[in-house]
């Protein structure tokens, strides 16, 4: 058995191989990673939960294979650093992970709030480190959207691959990277998926049970029908039902104006064949001027995007950019101003009122345990939660996928404690009975608005407070 | 003064048989046939409609009993513009069992999206679009050939309809199962436009809304009009549908009357269009009908003329009565001119004026007395007056001259298949057949 720990031009590399499996926590102690397998699942799995993992010592580190594997394996090409088959790779091996260690250092340790900040943080850091490398979009049949960016894909679950196309457009749109246009392609408007059946459909009924004929014009006794009409078993070739002569020459005595479908499951007759497009991964059946059109790029570090690895980045209102759009949810301005109207309604009508906050704590990790659906999920499952124990007066702020912002209205400040003893009570059973089994830490605060006379300042001394 | 004087003096100085021999072609060929003949229709028809009262309302009950599927076949090119608004007035149709069958013949304009958005919201059954333009005959058999109704209504798409029209053109044909067509009153909508749609308006009202109710009695009725026709679809079938125009309204009436179907004419089944405004346009229009007499009459279907074992006393008649009205008439004109100026030369101009008198005053006559029989007395009758003594110098120059220019270029050249109305590729196999 070959010895796990090689030696290159003093650099210290690890040897993955089938009978030594992978331990990523010992993967930190050293420069490198040789992996050295035939089986080429063994290879991407390897390297898929190095460049999955959650701490940059591990996903960053560089990969070299020991043998050549197919190309199909996209992973594994996209996401190594080079191949070393001998000796005579040593040269270009270190040079390489000498090269991406010093990049590491100029890394800044940011961490990201929210699971998709974690995601485009990964592979900018990736990117970095790898020579200002190329995001580039590879096609991949088991890709959901069709193309794959395994640098991103690496921080999602294969069904969440299209909103790999969201956080990048935030990025981009944040100007940390640069697009060149590669192809347009159209998504379900449903789920965002990019498999798609095309067919052609009834306008009516939306059977695809129809056959088309065409239309046959002949010209001496002006008769015009479908072909079938001009055939029959008594005479070969075309022949008019309304002269009974034989219809011989296209463009001399007949011509074919148009084609007439005919739907078997509806019996109507109809020349605007709908197209449709179904969806495999949601069974949406959609006409296709609704599908979403979507474009994929190849994408250069931008020097902001540089600056942004190097000394941190902002990843403000990407929760408003794309996280949980679809819910149409209430947004921090309008949160801000409902709540300095409380503020006043406190003054005046010397009502108690107070403000609840509710954060979850280390919502990247959790996201990546998780998987981003699967905690997209748990949030607005505590979201509708904690909406349907407000009443009409009250109102909800989800801030960046993590924080839960609301106003209650109470009898004194004492009760305030209690109630947010109840929310407590309700979410840790709501967290244990769907999603047992994973840790999720949340802190709570609360304070009341009858000390402040502008909601944007209570809101800003109770965030401070959650830190 | 002095010609006013003289003018007088010949009139009174003129006897019966003076009166004859210059005015014989007044007396004989318009005011027997066009007047006499006529109003002696026209009151036995009224007198005999307390008779057929029963009749219509046993037939009128049918319909409304059978409630059977009417197909109505709108063909055109280049109508997307008309469309909606023959759609709102089928809409408010009295009689709603029907089918929209809207067939595009190649138009160039946006129709097709026009068509395909009214059909898209359920305002049309069938739309079809053929890229390549055909001819109206070919688009008219199309919708002919999808038409799932037992009577077949062919409309124009520029063409609006009273609401009860549909009920009232397909009630005929429970009155007289033996009616393969019916003609509907075709009105002009656009009277008040210029001077020339104003007389347009007249004429349709003497020969379409009151003339075609006596050649109907007298079963000499010869052209269904394509604006507002309704048909027998099986009768439609046994002929083929329409063969190629242009004058396609008048040769599917004798193709229907020859398998001996009976053709009726339905005043109260009224459709409203849109004259030509402008003489010009209406001398081009009326160049395109009047060949029809002599390529259809005179050439395609004058075995209706000769003995054959589908002959016909009354089709005979109904053709005799076409041509020589229409055509045989029109020439004799010229010989009467001729006939005046080389024998009464010194007495023309007193002539000519009398001509001008008598046929003013017998329009005058006609006008006012025939309105009696309009069957909606609401219809503008005092707004035409003024233009009556003009109606003399439009039908008996401008129309005569328009139809002999019509008659010598289809004699002489067949000039009917080149007229573009028709697409070239049907029209030379229509001529090389002697269709």
């Amino acid at each position: 058995m070959q010895s796990p720990i090689i030696i290159i031009d003093n650099l210290q590399f690890v040897r993955l191989s089938v009978e030594t499996g992978l331990d990523t926590t010992q993967i930190m102690a050293f420069d490198g990673v040789l992996i050295d397998a035939k089986d080429a699942s063994f290879v991407q799995n390897s390297i898929l939960t190095i460049r999955r993992h959650h701490q940059p010592e591990v996903y960053l580190k560089p990969i070299f294979l020991c043998q050549a594997h197919p190309q199909a394996f996209i992973h594994i090409h996209a996401l190594s650093d080079g191949q070393y088959i001998n000796d005579k790779d040593n040269t270009l091996v270190s040079s390489k992970t000498r090269k991406i260690f010093q990049k590491t250092l100029e890394l800044t340790d940011t961490k990201p709030n929210s699971a998709y900040g974690a995601a485009i943080k990964k592979a900018l850091d990736y990117m970095y480190c790898r020579e200002n490398r190329i995001l580039q979009p590879i096609l991949d049949p088991f890709s959901i959207i069709g193309y794959s960016f395994p640098e991103m894909s690496v921080s999602f679950e294969t069904h969440e691959e299209a909103q790999i196309l969201d956080a990048l457009d935030w990025a981009e749109k944040n100007e940390l990277i640069w697009p060149d246009f590669q192809e347009k392609i159209y998504v379900c408007n449903q789920c965002s998926g990019g498999l798609l059946s095309y067919r052609e459909v009834c306008p009516h009924c939306q059977s695809s049970h129809t056959y088309g004929e065409d239309l046959v014009h002949h010209f001496p006794c002006a008769y015009i029908g479908p072909i079938s009409d001009f055939t029959n078993e008594n005479h070969e070739g075309l022949h008019c039902p309304k002269c009974n002569k034989g219809v011989h020459h296209i463009g001399v005595d007949y011509d074919k104006p148009s084609v007439l479908f005919h739907c078997n499951n509806c019996d109507t007759k109809f020349q605007d064949l709908y197209v449709k497009a179904k969806c495999l991964s949601c069974k949406n059946d959609v006409e296709v001027q609704y599908l979403q059109s979507r474009t994929i790029n190849t994408y250069k570090l931008t020097s902001k995007g540089r600056h942004a690895v190097t000394k941190g980045f902002e990843e403000q209102n990407i929760s408003k950019d794309f996280n949980f759009i679809e819910r149409n949810l209430i947004g921090e301005e309008t949160f801000i101003s409902l709540l300095t109207q409380d503020c006043k309604r406190t003054q005046i009508e010397e009502r108690n009122i107070g403000l609840l906050a509710i954060h979850i704590q280390d919502t990247a990790v959790l996201a990546r345990e998780m998987g981003h659906y699967r905690f997209k999920k748990m949030i607005l499952e505590l979201y509708d939660i904690i909406a349907n124990e407000l009443n009409p007066l009250e109102y909800l702020y989800l801030e960046q996928g993590h924080t839960f912002f609301f106003n209650q209205y109470i009898g004194s400040d004492e009760n305030i404690a209690s109630i947010q003893a109840s929310f407590q009570a309700r979410l840790d059973q709501l967290i244990h009975h769907n999603h047992g089994g994973i840790a999720i830490s949340m802190k709570y605060q609360h304070i009341s608005l009858k000390e402040w006379k502008d909601g944007s300042e209570a809101l800003k001394k109770i965030k401070s407070q959650l830190n | 003064m002095e010609f006013i004087d003289e003018f007088f003096l010949f009139v009174s100085s003129m006897d019966w048989e003076k009166f004859f021999r210059y005015f014989y072609f007044f007396v004989v060929f318009e005011f027997l046939r066009f007047f006499v003949v006529e109003l002696f229709v026209l009151l036995l028809w009224k007198f005999t409609h307390r008779f057929r009262k029963q009749r219509w309302e046993k037939a009128h009950h049918e319909l409304w009993t059978r409630m059977p599927l009417v197909s109505i076949i709108v063909p055109g090119k280049n109508e997307g513009k008309h469309i909606f608004k023959l759609v709102q007035s089928l809409k408010e149709q009295t009689y709603k069992n029907f089918e929209l069958i809207v067939i595009d013949d190649g138009s160039d304009d946006d129709t097709e999206r026009i068509c395909r958005s009214l059909k898209k919201n359920g305002m049309i059954d069938l739309f079809i679009r053929n890229d390549v333009r055909g001819g109206k005959a070919s688009a008219a058999n199309l919708g002919l050939r999808f038409a799932k109704g037992e009577f077949v209504v062919h409309l124009d798409a520029d063409c609006s309809y009273w609401p009860d029209a549909i009920e009232k053109i397909v009630r005929v044909f429970y009155f007289d199962e033996r009616v393969g067509g019916v003609g509907g009153n075709v009105q002009v909508r656009n009277y008040k436009d210029s001077l020339v749609s104003t007389f347009q308006a007249i004429e349709y009202f003497d020969s379409i809304s009151i003339g075609r109710i006596s050649s109907s009695e007298l079963g000499i009725y010869r052209v269904i009009s394509g604006a507002f026709g309704a048909f027998r679809k099986k009768a439609l079938d046994k002929i083929g549908g329409w063969d190629i125009g242009p004058g396609l309204d008048g040769d599917i009436t004798v193709k229907l009357r020859k398998i001996g179907y009976k053709v009726k004419y339905e005043p109260d089944a009224v459709c409203k269009t849109n004259a030509p405004d402008t003489f010009r346009k209406l001398a081009n229009q009326r160049l395109r009908w009047d060949k029809s007499l002599i390529r259809f009459r005179l050439r395609k279907h004058l075995d209706v003329l000769l003995p054959s074992k589908n002959f016909s006393w009354l089709n005979f008649f109904s053709f005799l009565e076409n041509i020589v009205y229409n055509l045989v008439l029109n020439f004799k004109w010229y010989f009467y001119i001729i006939d005046i100026i080389f024998n009464f030369t010194s007495l023309l101009p007193f002539i000519l004026l009398t001509n001008l008198v008598l046929y003013t005053v017998n329009f005058f006559v006609k006008f006012i007395l025939f309105s009696a029989f309009r069957l909606n007395h609401k219809e503008p009758i005092a707004y035409f007056i003024p233009y009556l003594p003009g109606m003399v110098i439009y039908f008996g120059y401008f129309l005569r001259f328009t139809r002999t220019v019509a008659y010598l270029q289809e004699i002489f050249w067949k000039a009917s298949y080149k007229d573009p109305w028709n697409p070239e590729k049907s029209s030379k196999f229509a001529k090389a057949m002697k269709l």
